[in-house]
């Protein structure tokens, strides 16, 4: 049944094909896409691809809401196949327009930085029918795919070491050249202690000058306490500092991240 | 023994462990030191300064949390060549509450060893044993 449906659709262009490869999504069997479902919860599907094609797939306004595990972590509103806008919930806000110069941009940085910080972690993706206005900031689907080809590796050694370790920190902060342009997740009270600590690093390092120099030579990263058992990391990197909350217990998987970027080096 | 001769039995007695210092974090010298190799002045007194500004964060955290049992004692340091831990005595009296020990090691197991017995060589200098 499911070939007779999408054999009605002919042609060779590439319009026909997509709705083809659509038409046999919708007809395939329930029990397939309850497989997708559970693949997705397990972490062995792309984020990105299934996106892409459920952007590329949606005419009529809906809001798609990606959770992982309970957390819903962005809303995308989407519609005619194009992404409307797209809201993290706790994560890393847009890059600053000097740099990212398109939606699609500022889009695919977001999705990349999500991506990475959720590496490997199962997910799911919920659709609701919502409301659209007048929108200036969307793209398709072939832009976005277009910018996450050209930047795949692109973000800091300290978004990777971020990537590795993620999953098991109770909040972080990543903050480049100018605090301004900082990045966050986790409770709003921790985030905070995290954000004066590195303000206090700042403050102390332009006090003291050269004397204070040795941490900026090579990369390096500090263990401190803030409870007996949550270990506080403050990781430098160059102009970026990474700050992050961790249970004690996680201190060696922390560790092996950071070194898994920088001992190499 | 004196403190020179403490240092040295310290490190010699860790697997790892390439430096031990004994440091003030007020002014941030090295008062004492015991290496492998010949280290420059310049080298220790980077450490010290390390050490002062890693303690100066963790005077900070602790200030801003209501938990307490923050270990302040021991701060730890790692880059991709070495491991550095640095321990105080939270609790000393005025006169010794910038005293520190300075270590170097290869690997944040050896230097975690360090933690107990150089605590206990903080609390004879600051007894005047």
């Amino acid at each position: 049944m499911v070939q007779t449906k999408a054999e009605y659709v002919t042609g060779q262009d590439a319009t026909t094909s997509r709705l083809r490869q659509a038409i046999a999504r919708l007809c395939t069997d329930f029990s397939d896409l309850q497989a997708d479902r559970r693949d997705a919860d397990a972490g062995h599907v792309n984020l990105m691809q299934t996106l892409l094609v459920q952007i590329d797939e949606t005419m009529l306004p809906r809001q798609l809401t990606l959770f992982f595990g309970q957390d819903a972590v962005a809303k995308l509103r989407v519609c005619n196949r194009r992404l409307l806008s797209l809201e993290l919930t706790n994560g890393p806000g847009p890059e600053g327009p000097a740099r990212l110069t398109s939606a699609a941009q500022v889009y695919a940085q977001q999705l990349q930085q999500l991506s990475a910080t959720y590496q490997g972690t199962g997910f799911r993706i919920t659709r609701q029918v919502c409301e659209t206005g007048i929108e200036t900031q969307s793209c398709s689907a072939t832009q976005l795919a277009e910018c996450l080809t050209l930047q795949p590796q692109q973000g800091s050694r300290l978004t990777h070491v971020l990537a590795g370790i993620s999953a098991m920190a109770d909040a972080w902060v990543l903050q480049g050249e100018d605090a301004s342009e900082d990045s966050r997740f986790g409770p709003a009270a921790l985030t905070e202690q995290l954000t004066e600590l590195a303000h206090t690093d700042r403050t102390t390092k332009n006090n003291n000058g050269h004397a204070l120099r040795m941490p900026e030579i090579t990369p390096s990263y500090l263990v401190l306490s803030i409870s007996s058992d949550t270990k506080v990391i403050i990781a430098w990197d160059q102009a970026e500092t990474l700050l992050v909350a961790v249970p004690a217990q996680h201190l060696p998987e922390m560790g092996a991240a950071w070194h898994k970027v920088f001992s190499s080096l | 023994m004196d403190i020179a001769g403490r240092l040295s039995a310290l490190r010699e007695s860790t697997p790892g462990c390439a430096l031990v210092a004994f440091g003030d974090l007020g002014t941030r010298l090295v008062l004492r030191s015991s290496a492998a190799g010949q280290q420059p002045q310049e080298y220790l007194d980077q450490l010290c300064a390390q050490a002062a500004h890693g303690f100066s964060l963790q005077d900070a955290l602790t200030d801003q949390t209501t938990s307490p049992n923050v270990d302040a004692a021991e701060v730890i340091v790692v880059t991709p060549q070495e491991t550095r831990i640095y321990i105080r005595t939270p609790g000393a009296a005025q006169d010794t509450a910038n005293d520190a020990i300075l270590c170097v090691c290869d690997n944040e197991h050896s230097a975690r060893t360090l933690v107990t017995p150089a605590m206990a060589l903080l609390d004879d200098l600051c007894a005047g044993v």
